[in-house]
């Protein structure tokens, strides 16, 4: 048990670690933080796993090729991405150091804190029954089992053909190739654990989102936190808000866009309209369009739609249309999986 | 197209649910409006969100959006590019730091948080949320069904109660079903076979005869669940196999692994199982 606990550990942990040093390294100074480091990395996990496995899916290759390809690729990304970016490490303790939490934000800071574990204790011990999980759970069970992808139906098991629909959001798979690397069921990895893991990872999203809202305000941080909290736990209001998906669905595609990717692209676009973008920053906004893809299909549609608002309205108010050009590359995963969508349905 | 307003309103108050939320949202991209200072929250949890929210209720690109590329009911997912949750905290906490004294503070934080609280559900009481009966997070009669049927180095086709269909094969994806998930929501799929383990009471000819049209070895009946036909389902290939968990299951007796599923599971046949077979003519 100790190993597969081990592996998931490297898995979700460390790698994801490894991986957000470089991009970091090239941020600017007041946005590194460990956080932030973590963040990018499970950002570059989905995103080298969507562009590696899509032509898989696509060719009907095996699960067992795209499993061992990303294996290879992630680990030896992780181990380049550690050197050429450690000096990241640095950087960010300095940062810690200079951040102190000052005496008058520990209580607040420490209600915040005690209402996020009591929610990660409930994502462990807690069960919802989710009729969508016949299909996302059962997709990522079905291509360990067959050794294929999105070619078996995952309700009954019927052989069909590429269900295209679904195959451009890769995010069950990449749930299976967890599971395969840990040897543990994806079913108790998706239920007791990343249920338990992406809940804290939206978590630090919005203490990034907080500290960038509130950056010489640092105790008004934790009450933007708190509030989050609040709003988070009492927001079970329909089966369609976001917040009820946030806890009832967490490890699912369309759970992980609007509670993961939506305020990951909002934190970066408090970047651009604060001109704070570096090469890194470009790099990520491109990462995370990518990932919105890997979640879910209406990515594809609905992300173009936020980020051309969004850059209309910067190039707007700062008197830069470069921002539209630069935000227009960054789009291109959504138009490339667009348009391979259409072609091949 | 004139729908379009229309389902866009019915959508954008389904979201709320009857709730609060949308005004809260409404009243704090209001109030950021009126005093944030700084220009790039304005133009982000302002400006940027009107604007989704204006081009949701759009009917040109609400139109364009259902037809073209995404299903009108998942058209609510556009209000999720609104990061709701993190504009009204955003507001409140900035309403907070304005108040001068320490006690104010609290007290405006406590009331905030009551107010958010009294206005909104709490998650864990959804009456779908409860305490987890294995790390699966799978009902624990479902596993010991699936072990059950579950055959080393092949897979087998079942047919269950409507309740396992969800879950059966997030569990185990060796055991293919008859009819998925889908038969559960209308409109999705029509097999008659459903129709007829769901009909209280079964059939015995009508069960047995589709499962071994459809390829069907097991059958998983709910215990206790009145049989009724000329013969009892035995007289028609489905042997009585074992009781799991208030479900009986049945194996197709020629299944390649039948023999050796029947001798593993004979010691356990109860003697005095009741059965709840009523002959008809």
């Amino acid at each position: 048990m100790w190993l597969h606990l081990g592996l998931l550990a490297v898995c979700t942990w460390a790698l994801p670690f490894c991986m957000g040093l470089l991009p970091v390294r090239f941020m600017k100074e007041e946005h590194k933080s460990f956080g932030m480091v973590w963040v990018t990395g499970w950002m570059m996990m989905f995103a080298v796993f969507q562009i590696l496995s899509v032509p898989f899916i696509v060719c009907e290759s095996s699960f067992t090729l795209v499993v061992q390809c990303y294996t290879i690729v992630i680990g030896v990304l992780s181990v380049v991405f550690l050197f050429f970016g450690r000096s990241c490490v640095t950087d960010c303790l300095r940062r810690i150091r200079e951040k102190r939490p000052d005496r008058g934000q520990i209580p607040i800071m420490a209600v915040v804190l005690a209402l996020i574990a009591m929610q990660l204790w409930f994502a462990f011990h807690m069960q919802y029954l989710d009729g969508d999980d016949s299909f996302f759970v059962a997709t990522a069970l079905t291509s360990q089992h067959t050794d294929t992808m999105y070619r078996f139906t995952p309700y009954y098991g019927a052989n069909g053909e590429l269900d295209i629909r679904h195959a451009l959001s890769t995010e069950p798979v990449f749930l299976g190739w967890l599971s395969e690397v840990t040897g543990i069921h994806v079913t108790i990895i998706c239920h007791s654990y990343v249920s338990v893991l992406f809940l804290f990872l939206m978590y630090v999203i919005y203490a990034q989102a907080g500290t960038q809202l509130f950056p010489l305000q640092r105790k008004n941080k934790w009450l933007f936190l708190l509030f989050v909290n609040i709003w988070y736990l009492f927001g079970n209001v329909s089966i369609y808000a976001a917040e009820s998906f946030a806890y009832t669905r967490t490890w699912q595609g369309k759970a992980m866009f609007p509670n993961l990717m939506i305020p990951a692209l909002f934190l970066w676009l408090l970047f651009m309209a604060k001109d704070e973008m570096d090469v890194g920053e470009w790099a990520m906004l491109f990462v995370i369009v990518l990932c919105t893809v890997f979640t879910t299909s209406t990515g594809i549609f609905s992300v173009p739609v936020l980020l051309s608002l969004a850059a209309v309205l910067i190039a707007v108010s700062r008197r830069k249309a470069f921002v539209l050009l630069q935000t227009g590359a960054c789009l291109l995963p959504s138009v490339f999986f667009g348009l391979l969508y259409l072609f091949l349905s | 197209m004139d729908n379009m307003l229309h389902t866009t309103l019915t959508i954008y108050k389904n979201y709320g649910g009857g709730s609060m939320m949308t005004m809260i949202v409404a009243a704090a991209v209001l109030y950021l409006w009126i005093a944030e200072e700084r220009k790039e929250i304005r133009l982000l949890f302002v400006h940027l969100a009107t604007g989704v929210v204006a081009l949701f209720f759009f009917p040109l690109f609400a139109y364009i959006a259902t037809h073209f590329f995404l299903d009108e009911q998942v058209y609510y997912r556009v209000l999720w590019l609104v990061p709701m949750g993190m504009i009204v905290a955003y507001a409140l906490a900035k309403v907070i730091s304005q108040i001068g004294t320490r006690r104010q503070r609290i007290v405006m934080i406590l009331v905030f948080s009551l107010f958010l609280i009294k206005s909104g559900s709490l998650v864990y009481r959804n009456e779908l949320v409860t305490k987890a009966e294995n790390l699966y997070h799978l009902p624990a009669s479902v596993i010991s069904v699936a072990d059950a049927l579950h055959v080393e180095g092949r897979d087998v086709k079942a047919v269950v109660p409507g309740e396992m269909l969800q879950f059966i094969r997030q569990y185990d994806a060796s055991i293919h079903l008859a009819y998925g998930r889908e038969a559960l929501v209308e409109g999705w799929s029509n097999n008659p076979l459903y129709d007829a383990m769901e009909a209280n009471p079964v059939r015995s000819y009508l069960i047995t005869d589709y499962s071994k049209q459809q390829g069907v070895e097991y059958i998983v009946l709910r215990a206790g669940t009145p049989v009724v036909g000329t013969n009892p389902i035995d007289k028609y290939e489905f042997s009585y196999l074992t009781t799991i968990d208030n479900y009986d299951i049945y194996i197709y007796d020629r299944a390649e692994f039948a023999a050796e599923k029947k001798k593993e599971y004979e010691s356990l046949i109860d003697p005095e199982r009741e059965d709840y077979y009523i002959p008809t003519e």
